[in-house]
């Protein structure tokens, strides 16, 4: 091999070796953050106060999380910043906060009422659209009180207060079924769609939020102040209307078929001088609701389908009889079809927003009346006609037979 | 490829091929005096002899005098402290100077020793099996230097080497690197001859066979090639036999040399060339056509082909009932631990902290509060911490080796973490990949994937995830570039061979394992025609109901 020809590959090698060097090292740790550099927002809280949001942002403190901290120390910081936009104010904050803000990772995002009433829309924008959040947090609505404030209150067991909402919201949809678990896409989707309206979480602070905020809080066994799950909101849009009320919720629960499992209290009828009740546990619930159209009128039907525990048996009931077990049923029927069937009508009434996608419902069984109808869909769907049939059946009776009440009264005779 | 050429370039002035000339005209040297005849004159040998050896105090000269009076001069030569003495005494000595004086024979040839004579010695003299003729001086010295007799006889040009090796050496023990629980408890010694019996004595079949090569032009090592003809793939012999008699060195002190010299390739991490100290494993190797390569004075077999999955098997996989790969499969992912732990801890804290679960993400942010490095900076240290301990750990005199060991991981360990220099978590991190890169069967492997972990950090740290899956996508396209004397080292991988399957993630029963790997050997396939063992459908009967009253 010739001597220039050594060289030009001698010369190749070297760039090459340049090029990974420059590649590496350039481009090395471009989008680098260091945990301990970033303050990590686990709840963030919008209000409107003249005309400018103000944006509130709850900021964990790791080491007093993990015990490492002292004793008593609060385990969040809170911040509040005005401005013209959301992420204006969140780069704002950069003035008081030495530590850049990383949303990822954030639980709760929390709108007051004054400020859904006005719309949510300009706000939710910037949380779609952000690259750094994730999808799954909890949208929730504070009742009565600035959004600023629910990120102030302390929490005992759970130590990120964010982390609270957020678990209790899951685990009372799980067994109380009278809230709903929304993220930010279904959200958009329903207030994007004409024949859909959004629900969301309400949420009301109980006890006074100045005590809430001292660690105090967190060292007497009973808070002074309370984060308390309330009922949910009806939007229009992205416009809060009004909350509904705890049996509507359910119902709203239920025609959605987001009820996994609850309990419902039957009277006793049998001595109408007690009012006692039987509990019954719904162990799962199904429900379809399809369109028909008859003679160009819709209508929805609805279909659940349920099967429950006996819980609690406070009243002269024979459970062994299989005739009592059926009365059961069909007292359960009734009372699942009035829950839904009052919670249906007062929507319908009260705030006329298609919260439960009948119209979506319609578009798909029918698309060319669905274009009339949407016109004036909210009137239409205040009289859209609802059927509702029910089917409930008992699994299990619990572990023992008659209640030993029954046996304690037959002693005594 | 590039970069393969003009790295070579670049140590052209330390590459053989420049230095070969030189070597050619010193080895022709050699060539030229070792050609050279012996003497008639037993006297002249000997000061011959005497004068090359530089007058060893270890060599032995002793004359004696043969024949029914003592009168033919012979000489016997030997290096003390090779041979057996006892050999010499009762099979040499006591054979020359009485048993066949008292015979018939010595009459014959009373005073002229030619030819004849000695070819009557060799045949009816001798009480001992190997013997062998001397011609000329470099085979004498050869054989003398390994521990063989020489006699010679004055007045002929020739004599002839006695087998009387008898050297100490280390006795058959149980292996120190690769242990097992099940298992046969014996390893090679540094004895090649020893070694080659302890395969023999596992594979009785006249098809094993066994050549040998004096290799190193100064050391003249023994070097055996083993195999079992007809199973080994002929090919693969013949490419260990040419790399063989390529290598041009002056020493071979371990196998190691050799696998240096005869490997595929050198800029690759990964071993292709396996090593083992366990005759069982070396047997088993044979079995599946591979070519074993011994090396005098080393416990370390060397065999090729090797494959990439070779390295995660141990021989206890074969000894204990088949658990489907359980185990083995626990060795793979250690694999990945190793290699990616402190990379991927990395990544996805300095980059993608979106994808741990809040609570994680809290306890690892609470630990790295107040940590003065980056999290790049805090695994480099621990890692060098940690390759430098397990290195003074080999290196370190036994005696010290336990005091240092504790105080290296637990005191150090803990007092990092008080200190608040190294969080908690990467800790665990690094003593986790730590324990893992021990799991692996073969010291070889770990070596490597140790090396590319370093590299994975890097990319970890520079470009996150994305340079994780560069970096792992390199390494697979690497590892399937690689072969092993001719053979894919992937395989059965890449390409992939269903049948293969039974043994490289998975260990199958044995009787579902009825080929030998197919790339390895493609001569004599079936090994294994057993059919599934099935029960009886009752257990025996047991008759004594009715006796018992």
């Amino acid at each position: 091999m010739s001597q220039k020809t050594r060289c030009k590959t001698k010369k190749g090698f070297i760039i090459i070796l340049l090029l990974v060097l420059i590649v590496v090292v350039n481009t090395g740790c471009w989008s680098r953050k260091e945990l301990n550099d970033l303050s990590i927002v686990t709840g963030l809280g919008v209000d409107k106060i003249n005309g400018e949001y103000l944006v509130s942002v709850q900021i964990i403190r790791p080491a007093a999380i993990t015990g490492k901290g002292g004793a008593g120390e609060a385990q969040i910081d809170k911040y509040e910043i005005r401005g013209k936009t959301v992420f204006e104010a969140l780069r704002k904050m950069s003035t008081q906060i030495a530590r850049r803000l990383y949303l990822s990772h954030l639980r709760v995002l929390a709108f007051s009422d004054e400020l859904a009433k006005e719309g949510i829309g300009p706000v939710l924008d910037f949380f779609s659209r952000d690259h750094e959040l994730r999808s799954d947090f909890n949208i929730v609505i504070v009742y009565n009180k600035p959004a600023k404030e629910l990120l102030d209150i302390l929490t005992p067991l759970e130590k990120i207060p964010a982390d609270k909402i957020n678990k209790s919201i899951t685990v009372s949809e799980r067994i109380w079924g009278h809230t709903i678990l929304t993220n930010i896409d279904d959200l958009i989707s329903e207030m994007e769609t004409k024949g859909i309206e959004p629900v969301l979480p309400g949420i009301v602070i109980q006890g006074s939020t100045e005590k809430g905020k001292q660690t105090k809080q967190l060292q007497s066994g009973e808070p002074e102040a309370l984060i308390h799950l309330s009922t949910l909101a009806v939007l229009k849009e992205d416009k809060f209307i009004g909350r509904l009320t705890n049996k509507e919720s359910l119902g709203v629960n239920i025609v959605l078929d987001k009820l996994k499992s609850t309990i419902i209290p039957i009277p006793c009828n049998k001595e109408k001088g007690t009012k006692n009740f039987i509990t019954m546990e719904i162990m799962r619930s199904k429900t379809k609701s399809k369109a028909e159209i008859i003679d160009g009128e819709p209508k929805i039907n609805i279909q659940i389908e349920n099967e429950s525990n006996v819980a609690d048996v406070p009243c002269d009931l024979d459970l062994t009889n299989n005739e009592t077990i059926n009365e059961l049923e069909i007292k359960l029927e009734k009372e699942i079809k009035k829950t839904v069937e009052t919670s249906i009508k007062n929507v319908q009434k009260k705030f006329k927003a298609d919260i439960f996608g009948f119209g979506e419902m319609i578009h798909r069984k029918d698309p060319t009346l669905w274009k009339e109808l949407r016109k004036d869909w909210d009137k239409n769907f205040a009289t859209l006609p609802v059927e509702i049939t029910v089917n409930a059946k008992i699994k299990r009776i619990g572990t023992t037979n008659n209640s030993f009440l029954k046996n304690m009264k037959k002693s005594k005779e | 490829m590039k970069i393969n050429r003009t790295l070579k370039r670049f140590l052209k002035p330390f590459s053989p091929a420049q230095s070969q000339q030189n070597n050619q005209s010193q080895s022709n040297e050699d060539q030229e005096q070792g050609k050279k005849s012996l003497h008639e004159s037993l006297k002249k040998n000997i000061d011959e002899i005497k004068t090359t050896l530089g007058n060893s105090t270890d060599l032995v000269i002793r004359e004696i005098g043969i024949g029914k009076h003592g009168e033919i001069k012979a000489g016997l030569v030997y290096t003390d402290g090779l041979v057996d003495i006892k050999v010499i005494q009762e099979s040499i000595m006591e054979s020359f100077l009485f048993e066949y004086r008292k015979s018939s024979l010595a009459e014959h040839y009373e005073n002229k020793p030619d030819h004849a004579f000695l070819k009557s010695l060799k045949e009816y003299a001798f009480t001992i099996g190997d013997v062998k003729d001397i011609n000329d001086f470099q085979s004498l010295y050869t054989s003398v230097l390994s521990g063989e007799t020489v006699i010679l006889i004055d007045g002929i040009d020739q004599g002839f080497a006695a087998s009387t090796r008898g050297a100490e050496h280390r006795t058959v023990t149980e292996p120190s690197v690769q242990t097992t629980i099940r298992g046969p408890k014996e390893g090679f010694t540094e004895l090649l001859r020893l070694n080659t019996s302890l395969i023999r004595r596992k594979i009785k079949n006249p098809n094993l066979w066994l050549e040998t090569r004096p290799i190193g032009k100064v050391t003249k090592t023994d070097v055996a090639i083993m195999y079992i003809k007809g199973i080994a793939n002929d090919k693969v012999i013949e490419e260990v036999r040419t790399r063989l008699d390529k290598i041009n060195i002056d020493s071979i002190l371990e196998s190691g040399y050799i696998e240096e010299l005869i490997q595929d390739k050198t800029f690759t991490p990964f071993p292709t060339v396996y090593n083992t100290e366990r005759p069982d494993s070396v047997a088993a190797g044979l079995l599946e056509g591979r070519v074993a390569i011994l090396v005098d004075g080393t416990p370390f077999v060397l065999m090729v082909p090797a494959l990439f999955v070779q390295f995660f098997q141990t021989p206890e996989d074969y000894y204990h009932r088949s658990d489907f790969g359980l185990i083995r499969s626990l060795r793979y992912l250690a694999f990945f631990i190793t290699l990616l732990g402190p990379g991927l801890y990395i990544a996805i804290t300095t980059f993608h902290q979106e994808m741990l679960p809040p609570t994680l993400l809290v306890s690892i942010a609470a630990q790295r509060e107040g940590i003065p490095f980056p999290a790049f900076v805090e695994a480099l240290l621990m890692e060098i911490v940690f390759e430098i301990l397990r290195e003074a750990g080999v290196r370190m005199p036994r005696a010290v080796g336990q005091a240092i060991s504790i105080v290296g991981a637990l005191i150090l360990g803990t007092v990092a973490t008080e200190a608040g220099l190294i969080s908690p978590a990467m800790l665990i991190v690094v003593a986790s990949t730590g324990i893992s890169s021990f799991i692996f069967p073969s010291f070889n492997i770990s070596i490597s994937i140790r090396i590319l972990r370093f590299a994975m950090m890097g990319l970890g740290a520079s470009f996150g995830l994305y340079g994780i899956y560069f970096g792992l996508t390199a390494m697979v396209l690497h590892l399937c570039s690689l072969r092993s004397f001719g053979i894919p080292y992937m395989s059965p991988f890449a390409p992939f061979n269903l049948e293969d399957q039974k043994d490289s993630v998975f260990r199958l029963p044995w009787w579902m394992m009825i080929t030998r790997p197919h790339l390895v050997s493609q001569n004599n396939m079936i090994r294994n025609q057993t059919s599934m063992p099935q029960a009886d459908p009752k257990p025996a009967q047991m008759n004594k109901k009715e006796e018992n009253p």
